[in-house]
C-alpha cells in the first residue's frame, strides 16, 4: 500500500529551480495546493487558517521579481500554527489565542520567505502542542490521511497530514517530545527534530522553553534537509540558538542515497525493542535493520538504559515549564477576557478556565504541583538529574564509536480516533521512543520504512548534538535501500 | 498530602490549591478528574521521585561547540546580545489586547483582587 499522492514527485530543489529559470510559475505551484487545500481540510480538517488572495499575491511577486531566486523559490509550505505570522491568526489551537494575530513573525517564517518558500496556511494541532493525536485541538480533531477514522498523531498532526494528503511538498512542525517524529511516523512521512540551539526558537509560542525546537516535514529525507537548511542558523533574537555551521544537508542526504551506508556504524538499543512494541512496528523495524545491513552498514549493540524513565521525566520537566510559560495567558495582554467584574483574580481563573482545553488544564496543574513547595526536590530536580543520566547515555553511546542509533519512531501506528483520550499517561506513552532525543537535546529523524495492516511505520534515527549531516546521510541511505537500491 | 509509605497522594483540598497558585477556576467534575489523574501520572514518576540524590548529575544536558557543557542553574543561562533588536511591530497592543484605553493595559481594580483574597 502505498497511501495518498504526493504533492509532485520532484525534489524541492528541482521544483525550486524550475521555478528559478522560469520553467514552472510560483503561481502554478501556489494554485496546485490552494486546490488541494479545501477539499483535504474539508475530508481531514488539517487547517486552522489560509488567505489564498495573499498565497497568490506572494507567489505573484516571485514570478515578478528577484526574489524566485531563493533556495525555495515558489515551494508551497505549511506551517503549525504555533509560529508566528503576521499576516495570518495564530491560535495554537487554543480558545485562548482565538483569532489572534501576531504583531511580528517568526524567524522561521522569515527565513522561509526569503528563500522564496510561498505559505500557504497554517495547519491544525494539539493545543499548545500539548498531545499526541491532535485531538487536542480546540477546532476539533485532525484526522490521519491513510485512514480517517485514525489519528495523524501529534502535536503537528495538520502539518504531518498536509504534506501526507500532497496539499504541499514540505511543512514546518515543532517539537518538545516528539511532535514532529511522531505524526510522522503515524502519517507516513519524513519528520525531523534538529539539535536544540540548531533552529532559532523566536516567534515559536513557547511551551517547555529547554525542550522545544521547530522541525521539518516532508516525503523524502533530502527534502526535510532542503527546508532544515534554510531554517537553521544561529540568531541573535534567540540566545539559546547556536553559532555551530550548518552544513551541506541536502549533499549529505544526496551522499548516503548514492553512495550506501558502507563504514557507518549503527547502534541498536535492545532496550527499545522490548515489550509493548506492535508485532508490525518490530517486524518492519528489523526489516529496515536487514536493509541497512545489506547497504554496507555495521549494526551493533548499543545500550540506553535509562529509555524508561524517559516518559517519566519528560512528563515532570515538560509540564513544569508549560506552568511558567503559560501563565502570560490572563485576559490581560492577548485574546479573549471573561468575567473582569469578578476582580482581578476572577478574571483570571474564569478567562483561563474557559480559555484552555482539558489537557493544557490537566499539565498546568501537574507543573505547578512540582515546581510547589516540598514537591520540587522530589519531582523536578530528581527529573533533572534523570534527564542527565538519559543524556549521558547517548553520550556513552556515540563515544564508543557509534554513528546513528535506530530505534523505532512510536511503538504503535496510528491509532483510532478517542481511543486514548481517557487514559492521558497511555497518550504519553506515545512519546517513549522520542523523548529522549529532546530531553538529551540531540537530533532525531522519522523515516518510513514500510506498512503495517495498511498504515504507515516510521523508523527513528538518532545522530549526536550538531550531527545533522550524519543524520540525513543514514537516513537517506536507509530510504534508498528500502526503495530497492543499495 | 503524603500517605503513610511517603509517596504523595493528592487529595481534592490539595488539587483545589494547586488550581489556585495556577489561576485556573475548575468546576467538580474537573476536581474529582483531576485527582484521580494527576495521582495516576504521578504514580508513574515515582520511579524518578525514589531515586537517590545524584549530586554528579546536576549539569545541563546541552552541548553548544563553544563551550563547555554547563552546569545546572541560572549562571549557566546564556543573555541574548543586547544589541539585536526585534522587527518593529506591525500593530500595536490595541489590535490584540482585551482593553487598552489610553495607550495602557486595562485590568480590574486592585481593590476587587483584595476581596479575592478574603476567606
Amino acid at each position: 500500500m502505498s497511501g495518498p499522492a504526493r504533492f509532485d514527485p520532484r525534489p524541492i530543489g528541482d521544483l525550486a529551480q524550475a521555478v528559478r529559470t522560469g520553467e514552472e510559475s510560483a503561481r502554478a505551484l501556489a494554485e496546485t495546493a490552494l486546490a488541494r487545500l479545501g477539499p483535504a481540510d474539508e475530508a481531514l480538517n488539517i487547517f486552522l487558517a489560509s488567505d489564498p488572495d495573499a498565497t497568490l499575491a506572494a507567489a505573484d511577486a516571485l514570478d515578478a521579481g528577484p526574489g524566485a531566486a531563493g533556495p525555495l523559490a515558489g515551494v508551497p509550505i505549511a506551517l503549525k500554527d504555533n509560529l508566528a505570522t503576521a499576516d495570518l491568526p495564530t491560535t495554537c489551537g487554543s480558545r485562548i489565542l482565538e483569532n489572534f494575530v501576531s504583531p511580528y513573525e517568526a524567524t522561521v517564517v522569515r527565513r522561509l520567505r526569503a528563500a522564496g518558500a510561498v505559505i500557504v496556511g497554517k495547519t491544525n494541532m494539539d493545543e499548545f502542542a500539548m498531545g499526541s493525536s491532535t485531538e487536542n485541538s480546540a477546532y476539533g480533531p485532525a484526522l490521519n490521511p491513510h485512514d480517517p477514522a485514525r489519528v495523524p498523531g501529534g502535536s503537528s498532526g495538520g502539518s504531518a497530514a498536509a504534506v501526507a494528503a500532497g496539499v504541499v511538498p514540505a511543512a514546518l512542525g515543532s517539537e518538545t517530545g516528539g511532535s514532529v517524529r511522531q505524526p510522522a511516523s503515524l502519517s507516513g512521512v519524513v519528520g525531523v527534530k534538529p539539535t536544540y540551539g540548531r533552529v532559532s526558537r523566536y516567534g515559536l509560542v513557547a511551551f517547555a522553553s529547554s525542550l522545544d525546537q521547530v522541525g521539518t516535514l516532508a516525503n523524502t529525507v533530502a527534502d526535510a534537509a532542503a527546508v532544515l537548511e534554510v531554517i537553521a542558523g544561529v540568531d541573535p533574537l534567540d540566545s539559546t540558538s547556536a553559532d555551530v555551521p550548518v552544513g551541506d544537508l541536502v549533499g549529505a542526504a544526496r551522499a548516503g542515497a548514492e553512495e550506501g551506508l558502507r563504514g557507518v556504524v549503527i547502534g541498536v538499543p535492545r532496550e527499545c525493542f522490548g515489550e509493548g512494541l506492535e508485532g508490525g512496528v518490530r517486524a518492519r523495524c528489523e526489516g529496515a535493520l536487514e536493509a541497512m545491513a545489506a547497504a554496507g552498514a555495521e549494526l551493533r549493540d548499543v545500550s540506553l538504559p535509562h529509555t524508561a524513565l524517559a516518559v517519566p521525566t519528560y512528563y515532570v520537566i515538560a509540564p513544569a515549564e508549560a506552568s511558567s510559560n503559560l501563565a502570560r495567558y490572563d485576559g490581560v495582554r492577548y485574546g479573549p477576557r471573561w468575567d473582569p467584574e469578578t476582580g482581578l483574580l476572577g478574571m483570571y481563573e474564569e478567562t483561563r478556565a474557559r480559555g484552555f482545553g482539558a489537557e493544557v488544564k490537566r499539565r498546568i496543574m501537574l507543573g505547578t504541583y512540582v515546581l510547589s513547595a516540598g514537591y520540587y526536590d522530589r519531582y523536578y530536580s530528581r527529573a533533572q538529574q534523570a534527564r542527565m543520566r538519559i543524556a549521558s547515555d547517548f553520550r556513552a553511546a556515540f563515544g564508543a564509536g557509534v554513528d546513528a542509533i535506530f530505534t523505532p519512531t512510536s511503538p504503535t501506528t496510528a491509532f483510532g480516533l478517542g481511543e486514548r483520550t481517557g487514559d492521558p499517561y497511555r497518550m504519553y506513552l506515545a512519546d517513549v521512543f522520542t523523548a529522549t532525543a529532546n530531553l538529551a537535546g540531540i537530533p532525531g529523524i522519522s523515516v518510513p520504512i514500510g506498512f503495517a495492516d495498511g498504515l504507515p511505520v516510521g523508523g527513528q534515527i538518532l545522530a549526536d548534538h550538531f550531527a545533522e549531516a550524519t543524520m540525513f546521510r543514514v537516513a537517506a541511505g536507509l530510504e534508498r535501500a528500502l526503495a530497492g537500491g543499495s | 498530602m503524603d500517605d503513610p509509605s511517603g509517596r504523595a497522594a493528592i487529595g481534592r483540598a490539595e488539587v483545589l490549591r494547586i488550581a489556585r497558585l495556577a489561576r485556573l477556576r475548575l468546576g467538580d467534575e474537573e476536581v474529582e478528574l483531576f485527582t484521580r489523574q494527576l495521582n495516576d501520572i504521578l504514580a508513574h514518576a515515582q520511579e524518578i521521585a525514589d531515586a537517590e540524590p545524584d549530586a554528579s548529575a546536576d549539569a545541563e544536558p546541552y552541548a553548544f561547540a563553544d563551550e563547555e557543557p554547563a552546569r545546572g542553574g541560572a549562571a549557566s543561562l546564556r543573555l541574548r546580545d543586547p544589541s539585536a533588536q526585534p522587527d518593529p511591530l506591525v500593530a500595536g497592543p490595541e489590535a490584540f489586547a482585551p482593553a487598552f484605553p489610553d495607550g495602557l493595559f486595562a485590568v480590574p481594580r486592585l481593590e476587587a483582587m483584595d476581596e479575592d483574597r478574603s476567606p
